[in-house]
């Protein structure tokens, strides 16, 4: 690991002053969990390091409109095992538990996981079903992105050079609501291959709310759409599930990598999409 | 530039000066001495450098040094008390659950962790509670016994 600057500024206007000034030249760091990897292989060499561990303010959960919201330095444990977090986002609980070892999600936070945006990472494909929102600070102020076009590219997000990811809220879902995030992986501790987080609300027998979202098929975690459209409208039944899971197939540019090959992960995109609708549905298999 | 940080480490106070991009591992390691945490994957798989880290397990190859300062920090060379085992290790070899024994201080810690969260845990819950920590000897069956084990003991 190359040699740096470690700084530890205590607000949240401290750091982006610092990384306005240092811009191009520092990284921030959350748990480290993805960032010492990187430092180590010497994938990034910054000058600077900076620390957000003395900010209060990003190491909380709050409740907000019937909704949540949680700092970006709240740690995968921390989210896991809050009962704030299990009524009002359970979905993000459920996807959460399987993020890396308990060694992993006791340093690792929910911030510094979407900041990387490594494929194949739990909590994406959960907060975009659940509709989430970014709250991201910089000299300027605050801006809020929706979490769909917070992700951009391989390893790359919206952010600005002299941006840091504040806050991630989430809003109330609609009683009647169901959930599902279901993961197809090898080990235990590996990231996603096909990570599929569902969140829909049936009314009066019909699909009334749909967003099924995706996770380590692209480098970017996205809203499966034509799958949404597939299921919005319609009577759930086992012709509407495997239409959606087909669609959200269909839709997918899935990747060969490592971890798996593109036609594999085609067809874990149709298997696991049509489990997470079952299961969100409690339709036993 | 290094930096001062204050490590308690198995109960004794450390000074040290450390440059920000030495990791917790190679400080126990390299500057105290504390060969116990294993040096393996060096990429947060493996968990043979699993330490405590204020109760809570973490891999030391994924820690900075510095940020660890101020924290308690317990290695394997702290868990026996006035030269008596821990119900753990007392466990670890009683029911063979070491055989080339890399993974064991890490296998141990983690299990200790786990169990001071979940004291009465099923065997599918040890198994889910060691996912972290990578045995390439034993097939698990036994590290899983001797937890189970443990559990009934402390």
């Amino acid at each position: 690991m190359e040699d740096f600057q470690y700084l530890r500024p205590a607000t949240i206007a401290a750091a982006v002053l610092l990384l306005a000034q240092h811009k191009g030249k520092a990284r921030l760091i959350a748990g480290g969990q993805s960032l010492i990897p990187m430092l180590r292989s010497r994938l990034v060499r910054p000058a600077y390091v900076i620390g957000l561990e003395a900010i209060p303010e990003l190491k909380r959960i709050e409740p907000r409109h019937g909704g949540l919201r949680v700092g970006a330095m709240v740690t995968h444990h921390e989210v896991l095992t809050s009962p704030l977090v299990k009524e009002r986002a359970t979905i993000l609980s459920d996807a959460e538990i399987l993020v890396g070892s308990p060694a992993v999600r006791n340093l690792g936070t929910l911030g510094g996981n979407l900041c990387h945006n490594e494929v194949g990472a739990d909590p994406p494909p959960a907060l975009l079903a659940l509709g989430a929102s970014a709250v991201i600070a910089s000299p300027h102020g605050e801006r809020r992105l929706p979490l769909e076009t917070f992700f951009r590219g391989f390893l790359e997000t919206a952010l600005g050079e002299d941006e840091i990811l504040a806050y991630i809220d989430t809003s109330a879902l609609p009683s009647g609501s169901v959930w599902s995030y279901l993961k197809c992986r090898q080990r235990s501790v590996d990231k996603a291959i096909v990570g599929v987080g569902v969140v829909l609300r049936i009314e009066g027998g019909v699909c009334r709310d749909v967003r099924v979202a995706l996770g380590g098929v692209a480098p970017v975690p996205f809203r499966a759409k034509k799958a949404e459209a597939a299921f919005m409208g319609e009577r759930p039944n086992d012709r509407i599930i495997e239409e959606a899971a087909m669609a959200a197939v269909a839709e997918a540019e899935p990747m060969s990598d490592a971890h798996a090959s593109a036609d594999y992960r085609r067809k874990m995109i149709g298997v696991f999409t049509r489990r997470a609708l079952r299961q969100a549905l409690e339709i036993k298999s | 530039m290094k930096q001062s940080i204050s490590l308690e480490v198995n109960g004794e106070s450390y000074k040290l000066e450390v440059s920000p991009n030495r990791l917790l591992l190679d400080v126990l390691r390299d500057d105290l001495g504390l060969t116990g945490a294993r040096r393996g994957c060096e990429d947060s798989i493996c968990g043979a450098c699993t330490v405590l880290l204020d109760c809570q397990a973490v891999h030391a190859c994924s820690v900075l040094a510095l940020r660890a300062s101020g924290q308690r920090i317990l290695t394997i060379e702290g868990l026996a008390q006035g030269g008596k085992l821990h119900p753990l290790q007392e466990a670890f070899i009683q029911y063979g659950a070491i055989q080339c024994g890399y993974c064991t201080p890490g296998m141990i810690l983690a299990a200790k962790a786990f169990l001071g969260e979940n004291p009465h845990p099923t065997e599918h819950e040890v198994r889910w509670g060691l996912i972290g920590n990578l045995c390439r000897c034993t097939g698990y069956m036994k590290i899983v016994e001797a937890v189970l084990a443990a559990a009934e003991r402390i």
